[in-house]
């Protein structure tokens, strides 16, 4: 009678266990097939409806530091109930940042986040869109001459003190040339060089002051590949070649920590760079790189999209958002690298 | 039990039904299964369709979007009034298209460049129409400058386009992808689904085929028992309303039907036993009767006493021929009513005929020639009383007392290997051999020519033999033929010979026991 019973229970049991399995199954494969998934896919099924509506237009999309602004701002956007854009890579032929704002201002955005290139003709797209009523926020370069309503990043008195004591730094009697290579389009280029050449200059002990030369190399940034280029005859060519290389920009950094591998001259070259993207890093945890001036991207990214939405709320916003430089040496790189791993 | 007919419902039903519904039950739970798993890849079908409808539509938005601006060069160029038509109609289908868009702030790339598109179309929209009305105006700076900036903002809307396309592109390739991984996995989903089905419904079947076997086991078992005759069984416990349960509950009657039967049977056999023994019994007593009766035949006692007085008064006279024979008449009827006793042995036996002989030859004056030939060693062989006497008595009266020659009889006692042979021969008439059959088989009877005899006949010999002995046919006539004389031949099998042998030594051992026991 036990055994019977025990037995009727092994049959009620086995068929719980091939519900309870065929429940599992399904919803685990239902599960599977509409949520699991990459987030860029599950991105592009959102009907998160927001209220406000920006672009960001960088000038070099596929550069680390304009993902990690990007990345940054749209962290703060979605506290905010904003969706912000990377408005970028259109087509396969370059539309310039003009028509980027172009388009904004064509889409009726909410709000333009731009890197001015320093041409009059931005200027006026600048106050084309204002004109229109979208508020343009300007980082990393700023256009004084414009009617945007708040500048992000760092000025230049601030950069160019910043990379002449860093240079300071690598200065010692051998040293007779320092080249500071810039974009053509840095709106305070000569600003920021004489900054740097001042605080060089002021820095140096008097033995030193007549021996050692002071350049700034200029790049357009229009011509593919230029940089890349112009670095290597620098590098070739012994009377250009300085012993102080500053770069100011993450690109350059990234070719001259590749070109004085490939010439032999570490140890020769100090290299003062730009930025923290992970070839950096490692150039200055190997001592290829001295040191490397790194803007707060997350700052950047967030204060960006602060001053859009105080300009909103308020009707106003400030004119200057500051950003902080870091400066990374070979002392101080492993706290950045475990920083970049976690992200 | 009373729990389980509330609830098992189940148990209750037919064998068939209940392998019909596990397998109904398998079926529809695959199909059910099934059903949901192609339900999912449909869905995933359904929005690569809806996707690539998009598609389609976003292609005829950019066609009539490059009509647009193809009836605008048209007209500028050429001022057509048919340009000018189709202006209107396809900026009229455009603006429908364009109903279908998103124009709302959404957090998704593909949405928000559909308001794009929405917003930058709107704009060109505007364009058109300025430049369409500048050139009617004939302001030509004016609709130059109008048509170039459209035509900027064309070619957005036109990349706007391209952009969508080829975001939607990329995510059907996703969805393709998605939907190549989840039928992938669907295929493993409903084989492992399969196989776990398939195993469950395995074990439920092994444990509804042992619900099946086991009673069914446990019934043979039971009837094995039975079949060796234990009808004290307990069956199974199996009071389930399937075939199963019926077959149970039958052989459950059919054992009881057979233990009461088989009881009814022992009773009925024990009653026709009691009245075997009592039937046989019965017999024996019969038996018994019969001996006692045959040797109450032989009982003059009167005459015995009357022949010892009449021996000593013959004494008393002198006459001693008369006394010899009056105690020999006396020996020999006294021998015969020694009816107490049954057995004799064979000395006694011959005693008694040797007197019986003596009798006759005084009677009838010696004419009777007898002779006696006895092996040693067989004076102690024990056969029933009064046997040889009548024999020689018959061979006498039948055999030797009317013929013309000299009546001989001889005996002779001869010990072979197969047993004790007693033999009394007579050279008288002879007999026939239907006559000796009738003899053997006790057809004659005695008291038809009863004359001169001591009263015991042939048949009461051959009875008593048998009945002492326990065997048949012990006694043989054999006969020439009339004239030839007769042989009545007695054969006492050796093995009567060794048992009367052994009980004879064991009661002398007995015996010496018991003196010996007298005299400790």
């Amino acid at each position: 009678m036990k055994r019977r019973r025990q037995k009727k229970y092994a049959v009620y049991l086995a068929l719980a266990g091939l519900a309870a399995s065929i429940i599992l199954t399904i919803a685990g494969g239902s599960y599977y097939i509409r949520f699991v998934g990459n987030k860029e896919w599950r991105n592009l099924y959102s009907t998160k409806e927001c209220k406000r509506y920006y672009v960001m237009i960088p000038d070099d999309s596929e550069s680390v530091l304009w993902q990690d602004i990007y990345k940054s701002a749209k962290e703060e956007a979605e506290k905010n109930d904003v969706y912000v854009e990377l408005l970028c890579d259109w087509r396969s032929e370059d539309y310039s940042t003009l028509s980027y704002m172009d388009i904004a201002e064509t889409s009726k955005v909410d709000g333009i986040i731009v890197k001015p290139d320093g041409t009059s003709k931005m200027t006026k797209a600048i106050d084309q869109a204002n004109e229109a009523g979208i508020p343009v926020v300007t980082i990393l370069n700023d256009d004084t001459a414009s009617s945007r309503k708040s500048f992000v990043g760092v000025n230049s008195y601030q950069m160019g003190t910043t990379y002449g004591r860093q240079a300071l730094e690598c200065i010692d009697t051998s040293t007779k040339t320092i080249t500071i290579l810039m974009d053509s389009r840095e709106s305070g280029k000569e600003l920021i060089f004489k900054e740097i050449k001042a605080t060089i200059q002021a820095g140096l002990p008097e033995e030193l002051k007549d021996q050692i030369q002071i350049r700034l190399k200029t790049i357009k940034a229009t011509s593919t590949f230029e940089a890349e280029e112009v670095i290597r005859d620098l590098f070739v060519n012994p009377e250009e070649r300085p012993d102080i290389f500053i770069c100011m920009n993450e690109v350059y950094s990234e070719c001259a920590c590749h070109a004085i591998v490939d010439y032999n001259r570490v140890g020769d070259i100090a290299i003062i760079g730009s930025y923290r993207s992970d070839v950096m890093l490692n150039a200055l945890r190997k001592g290829t790189v001295m040191a490397a001036v790194a803007l707060d991207t997350e700052q950047m990214g967030q204060r960006s999209i602060e001053a859009l939405e105080e300009y909103y709320s308020m009707g106003y916003t400030n004119n200057y958002f500051s950003v902080d430089l870091d400066i990374i040496t070979s002392e101080n790189v492993d706290q950045y690298r475990k920083k970049s791993d976690q992200e | 039990m009373e729990k389980r007919k509330k609830h098992g419902l189940f148990w209750r039903l037919s064998i068939q039904t209940k392998l019909i519904m596990t397998f109904a039950l398998t079926a529809v739970l695959m199909f059910v299964i099934n059903i949901i798993l192609y339900g999912e890849v449909n869905h995933s079908m359904r929005s690569l369709d809806e996707v690539y409808a998009t598609n389609v539509s976003l292609n005829a938005l950019a066609e009539c979007l490059e009509e647009i601006h193809g009836n605008i060069l048209e007209y500028l160029n050429t001022k057509s009034s048919d340009s000018l038509e189709d202006y209107y109609r396809k900026v009229q289908s455009y603006q429908e298209m364009l109903t279908n868009f998103n124009d709302k702030i959404v957090a998704n790339k593909m949405k928000i460049l559909e308001r794009n598109i929405c917003n930058m179309s709107k704009n060109y929209l505007v364009l058109a129409e300025e430049t369409i009305q500048a050139k009617r105006g004939r302001n030509v700076e004016r609709y130059k400058a109008a048509f170039a900036e459209g035509s900027r903002k064309y070619q957005y809307i036109q990349d706007a386009i391209y952009n969508l396309n080829s975001m939607q592109f990329q995510r059907n390739s996703t969805n393709y992808q998605m939907l190549l991984e989840s039928l992938g996995y669907t295929e493993v989903l409903s084989s492992g689904i399969v196989v776990v089905v398939a195993v469950i419904n395995i074990l439920i079947l092994i444990v509804l085929l042992r619900t099946i076997t086991e009673p069914l086991r446990m019934l043979a078992v039971s009837a094995n028992e039975v079949a060796r005759g234990n009808f004290d069984i307990t069956l199974p416990d199996y009071d389930s309303g399937d075939e199963l349960g019926v077959v149970t509950r039958a052989f459950s009657k059919m054992i009881d039907s057979l233990r009461e039967y088989i009881t009814k049977l022992r009773d009925s056999m024990e009653k026709e036993q009691e009245l075997k023994k009592r039937e046989f019994r019965m017999e024996t007593y019969l038996k018994d009767a019969q001996l006692k009766y045959l040797q109450a035949q032989i009982n003059p006692h009167f005459l015995f006493n009357s022949l010892n007085a009449g021996a000593q008064l013959a004494m008393l006279e002198d006459a001693e021929k008369t006394s010899i024979f009056l105690e020999k008449m006396a020996d020999f009827f006294r021998y015969n009513v020694r009816k107490a006793e049954k057995t004799a042995t064979l000395l006694e036996e011959l005693e008694s005929v040797d007197n019986y002989v003596y009798i006759l030859n005084v009677r009838f004056a010696g004419e009777i020639r007898y002779e006696k030939k006895i092996d040693p060693g067989v004076d102690e062989v024990q056969l029933p009383r009064m046997i040889l006497q009548p024999i020689v008595e018959n061979a006498v009266n039948h055999g030797i007392r009317d013929v013309e020659w000299a009546g001989q009889i001889q005996l002779f006692v001869r010990h072979i290997s197969e047993g004790l042979v007693i033999s009394v021969k007579d050279n008288g008439q002879g007999m026939t051999q239907e006559r000796i059959r009738k003899v053997l088989e006790g057809r004659v009877h005695e008291n038809e020519e009863q004359k001169d005899s001591t009263g015991i006949g042939m048949d009461n010999v051959i009875n008593r033999l048998e009945l002492f002995f326990g065997i048949k046919g012990l006694l043989q006539i054999y006969s020439g033929g009339i004239g030839k004389g007769t042989e009545v031949r007695i054969m006492i099998p050796e093995k009567v010979l060794a048992m009367q042998q052994q009980a004879k030594e064991a009661q002398e051992r007995e015996k010496m026991q018991g003196q010996d026991g007298v005299l400790q």
